[in-house]
């Protein structure tokens, strides 16, 4: 029984013995530090803080000391104050890795930047070029587009000037034409002032005729003709005049003269002792003024008395009043007497009026006096009333 | 510039550490001790605090988390007159606030990192882009050339 009560004894002694030296489970500070330790991180760590993780593995292997000597609080202080250690150089680590980042990063960020710039200014210049290239072309579109404007304007200006030119040139013919018209116009006018209807009744009926129809031609528009037509009819207007102008102008003296004639005549009616008649001989008119020679001479003499100066007076008043008629003196003597004596009494008498009237003013050139001596009485020679009305000086004024 | 002001601010409470432990071991400082404790835990709480004010990217929320509970637990543990434990807990709170502040700090450079590669990845985007107009620009000139001619 005591041998059973040794061995039990022993047994737990030995027991209480062996639970005694034996190793603890191993705390979880330390488990945690050695899963630290044992990581990528720590062995690089070694490289940037070599005596921050020689202190850590120094904990480690003390830590490790307590816990195999079962000093489980002092295992466990170490661990933990190890892990502060590596985790301290774990931030030294991780500080130099992020310093060579930021080196790394900023040397690139240096180079981009430098590449950045190089294209920066590459692009600008680009861009400058690109924007006046798209400026010359939108100047070129815009200059392009001016120029078909320019070109639509031009051809639109220049269909309006052709239009406006052909109506240009219309209404220049048309203004030929009737100038040409009012040319023929005037023309017959002046072919009416005339009469060239009377005097030239074919040319003028013939202007007459085409003025019609360069009128109607002009309203037609048929202005070539209308200038041809009024063309002709000016011409044959002048054709008229110039037919009835020489007509017309002597009608228009003959009248004047006969006018002036009828008054001369008028006037010489008024001169005391003096008869006045009118005859024609041909196509020329006479007014004869019948001055008895009784009034200018004496008896058979041939010299004009101052007491007939009065009638020589009034009668070279006459002839200078009109002096546009031609005035002939013809002596005339009744048939008494040789007639050579006569005619040349008569012609010595009529020398004598034109000598006398000369003295009062009378142009010479006007003038003819000549002798008819007893030629042409105008009564019985045998009375005596009628020789002293056949001595006579007749002075006639001469006209058509 | 992270790095000089955390180096600077590393080295005060470092050497408080060492001095206080030395110091420490002294009989004649024992009564003190535990007002030196005190002091030196309201330091590393204060520290706490300007770790959290730093951290604004909140990478070492859970760092400084367990720093607070092991300051927590130093602040029992001096009241419960263990002195000894107090400073092997100190020591690892001070290891812990050394490396919270480097993992702030790799926070803060991880993310000027991120942040360079993304304006890298920018450019190069753009120098692409640039690269694109560019062709298309050349093949419009070309074009416009060949429209004028």
């Amino acid at each position: 029984m005591s041998q059973r009560l040794h061995i039990w004894l022993a047994c737990s002694i030995l027991s209480a013995a062996a639970n005694g030296c034996a190793t603890p489970p191993k705390p979880p500070e330390l488990q945690a530090f050695e899963r630290l330790r044992q990581g990528p991180a720590a062995k690089q760590a070694e490289v940037v803080a070599p005596n921050v993780m020689k202190k850590a593995d120094r904990l480690l292997a003390s830590a490790r000391d307590h816990w195999e000597s079962n000093n489980l609080d002092e295992a466990r202080h170490d661990a933990l104050n190890g892990q502060a250690k590596l985790k301290h150089a774990l931030a030294l680590h991780e500080q130099a890795e992020s310093t060579e980042r930021i080196k790394r990063a900023q040397r690139a960020r240096k180079k981009t930047a430098e590449e950045e710039t190089r294209l920066t200014t590459e692009f600008t210049a680009l861009s400058d070029q690109v924007n006046l290239l798209e400026q010359l072309q939108k100047q070129a579109q815009e200059r392009e587009q001016l120029m078909a404007e320019l070109q639509k304007q031009r051809e639109s200006a220049s269909t309006e000037q052709n239009s406006l030119s052909q109506k240009l040139q219309l209404e220049k013919q048309r203004a030929e034409a009737t100038e040409k018209v009012q040319s023929a116009e005037m023309a017959l006018k002046e072919a009416e002032t005339v009469d060239a209807k009377r005097l030239a009744p074919a040319p003028y009926q013939t202007a007459v005729d085409m003025l019609a129809r360069a009128r109607q031609e002009i309203q037609t528009s048929q202005l070539d003709a209308a200038r041809v037509s009024a063309d002709m009819a000016r011409q044959r207007a002048a054709a008229a005049i110039a037919t009835a102008k020489p007509v017309f102008d002597q009608e228009v003296a003959g009248n004047e003269r006969r006018k002036q004639a009828e008054t001369l005549a008028g006037e010489a009616a008024q001169i005391k002792s003096i008869e006045v008649r009118r005859d024609a001989r041909g196509q020329l008119q006479r007014l004869v003024l019948h001055i008895p020679s009784a009034i200018l001479f004496k008896g058979r003499g041939t010299v004009v008395v101052p007491g007939s100066q009065a009638v020589v007076q009034r009668v070279a008043g006459l002839i200078n009043k009109y002096p546009t008629f031609p005035v002939q003196l013809i002596g005339h003597t009744d048939e008494k007497g040789a007639p050579d004596a006569l005619l040349a009494r008569a012609h010595a008498r009529a020398q004598s009026l034109y000598t006398a009237l000369v003295s009062q003013g009378v142009s010479p050139s006007r003038m003819v006096a000549s002798g008819q001596g007893g030629a042409e009485p105008v009564s019985d020679n045998r009375s005596v009333s009628g020789r002293t009305r056949n001595n006579r000086i007749e002075l006639i004024f001469l006209y058509q | 510039m992270i790095n000089s002001l955390n180096k600077h601010w590393v080295t005060g409470p470092a050497v408080a550490l060492a001095l206080f432990l030395g110091l420490a071991s002294s009989p004649s400082a024992w009564a003190g001790e535990a007002d030196d404790l005190q002091d030196f835990i309201d330091l590393l709480r204060r520290n706490v605090t300007d770790l959290q004010r730093i951290d604004d990217h909140k990478v070492a929320v859970e760092e400084v988390a367990i720093l607070s509970t092991w300051l927590d637990e130093a602040w029992r543990l001096r009241a419960e007159k263990q002195f000894d434990t107090v400073r092997r807990v100190l020591d690892r709170c001070q290891s812990q606030a050394d490396m919270i502040r480097e993992q702030i700090t790799a926070g803060q450079l991880a993310l000027q990192a991120r942040q360079e590669e993304a304006g890298l990845d920018a450019a190069r985007k753009h120098v692409d882009e640039l690269k694109q107009s560019i062709a298309a620009a050349k093949q419009k000139k070309a074009v416009l050339e060949g429209a004028s001619k």
